[in-house]
């Protein structure tokens, strides 16, 4: 069966996209085919790690909630993905995009007019039948709002993101009141752009004690992400990098939980 | 980015309407533990009929069917009778309140 997974933060600029994209790469690398759903209807953005644009894709999410495509023609091939030298990346499994569309009418369109929630649902199922998935990962737009509820509802796991900061600690806790009302079956918690003067240890103890539910992996802040600036998979530029090894870990846990 | 269906205005999938419905996920959050979580997992199965709804909830038939009717009223399911045998289905969408004024929405589509 494969797994649906979630990744949420109550706010944007949290690394969401970054991490979703690092994580799901590494899976596939693990050789898992695995395909990625960007649903931040309001402000996509994915696909730039991916070094894709608007003129490289034909058909967004969006369509398919129009019935103008299938789930599968909506979803790129983004597995040819090169490491820093511009060598090819060793991913033995596989990595499909379905971005969500950059069109200003088409992004107004969808907001105004709502879809049907069964829809969307839908189409995670036939991309997992259609492209032989173990995994699904899906971006969310920041906090909570219909789209955000039910990829929660319909997700095997939940990945909340957050910083070690006052207003992503309230934000959370009410996205985890509300994942626990939705009945999901996991919820990992991901504390990213942590300032390096706090201990490894001391963090992950103190998230852990305040929510009670497990962190899965702890991620500082640092330059070479800076740098990147969303230009690429981070891992694939910066292998050895404590940021990378940790994805790894995350990802192998992933696929342990299963 | 190019579009197939260019100049042709694109129509949602249809589904069938139940009068009281469709809610949205927020309605969902607002519902009793029970019916709440039974939603969940009909959306989770995408799907299921009174047999498996059964089978799964381990519940007295006629609470259950009471409840199934009492949702399908309120609209959060719809039973879709095309199938044999007959599934109830969540009746939920995403719509956001309009906060945007019309003027600006028409100005961007
Ligand atoms: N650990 C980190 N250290 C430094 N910069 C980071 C880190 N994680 C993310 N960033 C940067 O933060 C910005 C926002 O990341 P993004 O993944 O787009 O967040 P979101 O999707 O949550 O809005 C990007 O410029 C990214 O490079
Ligand atoms: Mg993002």
């Amino acid at each position: 069966m494969a797994q649906v997974i979630s990744i949420h933060s109550f706010r944007g600029g949290t690394g969401k996209s970054n991490l979703t994209a690092n994580i799901a790469t590494s899976v596939a690398s693990q050789g898992k085919r695995v395909a990625i759903v960007d649903t931040d209807i309001q402000s996509p953005g994915i696909h730039v790690l991916f070094g894709l644009d608007d003129k490289d894709f034909t058909h967004s999410l969006n369509d398919y909630l129009w019935d103008r495509c299938s789930a599968k023609d909506a979803a790129y091939d983004v597995t040819a993905l090169t490491t820093a030298d511009g060598t090819p990346a060793q991913i033995s499994g596989s990595v499909h995009l379905v971005p969500s569309s950059l069109k200003a009418g088409e992004i107004a369109k969808i907001l105004r007019e709502g879809y049907d929630v069964g829809l969307l649902n839908d189409c995670f199922h036939d991309l997992i039948d259609q492209l032989d998935l173990d995994y699904l990962f899906i971006d969310t737009h920041p906090g909570l709002n219909e789209e955000t509820l039910l990829s929660i509802a319909i997700s095997d796991r939940m990945v909340i993101i957050l910083r070690p900061d006052r207003q992503d600690f309230l934000g959370t806790a009410v996205t985890l009141e509300v994942a626990q009302k939705l009945d999901v079956p996991g919820i990992t918690l991901l504390v990213n752009k942590a300032p390096d003067i706090y201990p490894r240890e001391t963090l992950i103890d103190k998230v852990q004690a305040q929510y009670g539910v497990p962190v899965g992996g702890l991620f500082y802040e640092n330059d070479e992400m800076l740098q990147l600036a969303s230009g690429g998979i981070f891992w694939l530029h910066h292998p050895d990098h404590a940021f990378s090894q940790e994805v790894h870990a995350v990802a192998r846990q992933l696929i342990a939980a299963e | 980015m190019t579009s197939p269906a260019q100049g042709e205005a694109p129509h949602p999938r249809h589904q069938p309407v139940a009068a009281a419905g469709p809610k949205t996920m927020t309605d969902l959050l607002t519902l009793a533990d029970p019916e709440r979580t039974l939603v969940n997992w009909l959306l989770r199965q995408r799907g299921a009929s009174l047999a498996d709804i059964v089978a799964h909830t381990q519940a007295e038939p006629a609470a259950l069917q009471a409840m199934l009717d009492n949702l399908t009223a309120t609209g959060f399911l719809i039973l879709h009778e095309d199938a044999d045998p007959a599934v109830f289905k969540p009746n939920l969408v995403s719509r956001r309140p309009r906060t945007m004024p019309e003027k600006l929405w028409k100005a961007v589509e």
